[in-house]
């Protein structure tokens, strides 16, 4: 909490409705965000129940700078992921995190479960469980639809909730949060289902007065020159990520059709340029934000035949483009736009979405599934059989999609096509293939995701492969953003926000460290987390790579199987050394 | 001699809109040179492309070469 030294958890059981508030002075050296939900998750998880077990806990927590500085605006989650059955993070933008400094919270942790549907209304002195048996079954724009209209609290209030693949179970089913905003991967969405918690409504309505205004004023306006003034940010707010789609189109890294190619030959088709002409309406930004990336864009609905056209919104950025887009073979920005509403509907992870469809499409083709499984002709470009197939996950349509709504790793157990299940450590794959960072960071990374350490950009900067190089900056980066993860920092603003000012900010507000401290927050951090992975029977030593990675080539030329288990070794053996080592 | 140089819609920003300029380079210039001179800040610069080859950045030109450059790839 703001100028104490404590963090104010707040902690609900479905169960037994019981409520309390608790000042732990203990998790001030874990910072804030990442660094105390990786802790209040290791401290509540019950390693001998099932990982969707009610019991389970899920964690919410803002970070240490959390709308108090410019774009640190995300709230992270905990859980046991249901996708990859070990350590479960995701990280949202929108209200939530000002709504939840505003309310005086600084984490929230859930255990228990429901016996019917219910929502949570939590303000700065009220907690309520209310009814949501009539809300169970809509989707996730209509379930806001009528949170928004029954509490109050409007502009100072955010929304999360779950749409119908989250109620039943899906494994990468997300959470929406207010608008356009997602706690998207590794299903969120399913735990909260299996809690039969479909809403969290957060009013935050506090007045906080800034002491020492004249320091703090001075780093805020340094920050926020540096965000509005400079280059470093303006590209997220002009062309915003589906910029990507061009170069790494052009420099053969764009995961095109379950990636069988690198390339995608009607990727000028779904471009950010050709979005920005054809679809892009407006731009919107998360709360405590002036860059404003979320690019919103629009396609035409016929109602019916024959009637009038309805104008559909939805947001979409690169790795929506790229696993809806690019990876389906989907050749035009409407068509894009149309999965991407389904998605959104649903309530499902788009990325997982998508990449498990690819994993369908072509064990379709190769005859290792029928079509009396996938009851429509899966085929790459096939817009309407895949809107089909999604509305199929999401409701569990038959045996085949429940075990597809539990990913690729696991349908291709089943039904074979694991060289071409394109998963790291069971999570499906971001849109990148740009050399042994992209597949190395998110195989090691804590989460398996591309943001864990940002393994694709670091193929793009470094000049010459050096696995010894490679691994090393993996290996720091992960560190790192433990740390940035703890303040909670968008990772677009990463640059904005190096060491310096990241003293600078904290330091006027009351804290009081130095470089080595956040060095030490970060390794405590990562540290906790692979505490918590072991707990939860992760080994490094048995993740495997699908054999397509090695097929296909990459931004960066061919990739070799053999060199990629050696730079996982070189990686696991940091590991190892590190925790062998006391906290510092 | 004459080269060609395209901008995508990103970077056209720093050469004042123009997406196709036609430029004369008298002796050796490389690729890199003449994108920078064109305006693009170096640290904008994904990779470039000649005649639909990625090329390194010291790649000195030929008559009729057309370059491309593209933007770094973003994200978190
Ligand atoms: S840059 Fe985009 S995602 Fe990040 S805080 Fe701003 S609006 Fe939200």
């Amino acid at each position: 909490m703001i100028y104490e030294k404590y963090i104010r958890v707040l902690y609900l059981d479905l169960t037994t409705k019981k409520i309390r508030i608790e000042h732990r002075k203990d998790l001030y050296s874990y910072l804030g965000g990442v660094g105390v939900a990786s802790k209040l998750l290791e401290e509540n998880l019950k390693p001998e129940l099932d990982p969707m077990d009610p019991q389970q806990p899920v964690i919410f927590a803002i970070g240490a700078a959390s709308t108090i500085f410019p774009v640190v605006t995300k709230t992270v989650a905990m859980f046991w992921s249901p996708l990859t059955g070990e350590l479960g993070e995701s990280y949202a933008g929108g209200r939530m995190a000002m709504t939840l400094f505003l309310a005086g919270y600084d984490a929230i942790v859930i255990t228990g479960s429901s016996s019917k549907p219910t929502y949570i209304t939590i303000s700065r002195n009220n907690v309520e469980f209310k009814d949501a048996r009539a809300f169970w079954g809509l989707s996730c724009d209509e379930v806001g639809r009528v949170v928004r209209e029954r509490e109050p609290g409007g502009g100072k209030r955010s929304i999360i909730r779950i749409g119908p693949a989250g109620e039943n179970l899906v494994s990468y089913a997300c959470v929406c949060v207010d608008t356009y905003r997602h706690f998207g991967r590794l299903g969120l969405g399913a735990v909260l289902g299996s809690k039969k918690l479909k809403a969290i409504s957060i009013v935050g309505d506090r007045d906080l007065p800034i002491k020492n205004f004249k320091d703090y004023f001075k780093v805020y306006q340094e920050i926020y020159n540096k965000v509005t003034d400079t280059s470093i940010m303006s590209k997220y707010h002009d062309a915003g990520t589906p910029v990507n789609i061009e170069p790494l189109n052009a420099a053969g890294g764009l995961p095109t059709k379950n990636l069988r190619q690198n390339v995608f030959e009607h990727g000028d088709k779904i471009s950010g340029e050709t979005f920005a002409h054809k679809n892009l309406v407006r731009k919107m930004a998360c709360t405590g934000c002036p860059v404003g990336c979320i690019h919103i864009g629009q396609f035409r609905r016929e109602f019916d035949k024959g009637h009038e056209y309805e104008a559909v919104s939805v947001s979409y950025d690169y790795e929506l483009l790229f696993a809806l887009g690019s990876f389906l073979g989907i050749k035009s920005s409407d068509e894009v736009l149309q999965l991407i509403e389904v998605v959104e509907k649903l309530g499902l992870d788009a990325m997982s979405t998508g990449v498990v469809l690819g994993w369908a499409t072509e064990a379709l083709a190769k005859n290792l599934i029928t079509l009396e499984q996938t009851l429509v002709p899966l085929a790459f470009g096939n817009t309407q059989a895949y809107i089909t197939a999604i509305e199929y996950i999401a409701y569990k349509k038959n045996e085949f999609y429940s075990i597809l709504a539990q990913g690729a790793e696991k349908a291709s157990e089943i039904y074979g096509g694991k060289e071409f299940a394109m998963t790291f450590g069971k999570n499906e794959m971001p849109g990148y293939h740009t050399g042994y960072g992209s597949v190395i960071g998110p195989t090691v990374g804590a989460r398996h995701s591309h943001l864990c350490n940002g393994g694709y950009s670091i193929d793009q900067s470094m000049k010459e492969f050096d696995k010894e190089k490679l691994v090393e900056k993996l290996f720091k980066e992960e560190k790192e953003r433990c740390m940035l993860n703890s303040l909670i920092i968008c990772l677009f603003a990463r640059k904005v926000y190096d060491r310096e000012t990241i003293l600078a900010a904290l330091n006027s507000i009351d804290y009081n460290l130095t470089n080595e401290d956040l060095d030490a927050i970060g390794e405590r951090i990562y540290k906790t987390k692979l505490r918590i992975k072991k707990m939860m029977g992760y080994d490094g030593k048995n993740v495997r790579f699908p054999k397509r990675l090695f097929e296909t080539p990459s931004m960066s030329g061919q990739l070799d199987e053999k060199v990629a288990y050696e730079l996982l070794d070189m990686y696991n053996k940091k590991v190892e050394e590190m925790m062998a080592k006391e906290d510092a | 001699m004459k080269v060609y140089l395209e901008v995508g819609s990103f970077l056209k920003r720093f050469t004042s809109e123009q997406t196709n300029l036609e430029i004369n380079i008298s002796g050796d210039k490389t690729a890199a040179e003449v994108v920078l001179s064109a305006g693009v800040p170096e640290e904008e610069i994904g990779f470039i492309t000649v005649n639909g080859q990625k090329v390194d950045s010291d790649y000195v030109l030929k008559e009729n070469d057309i370059i491309r450059v593209y933007p770094i790839i973003v994200g978190g």
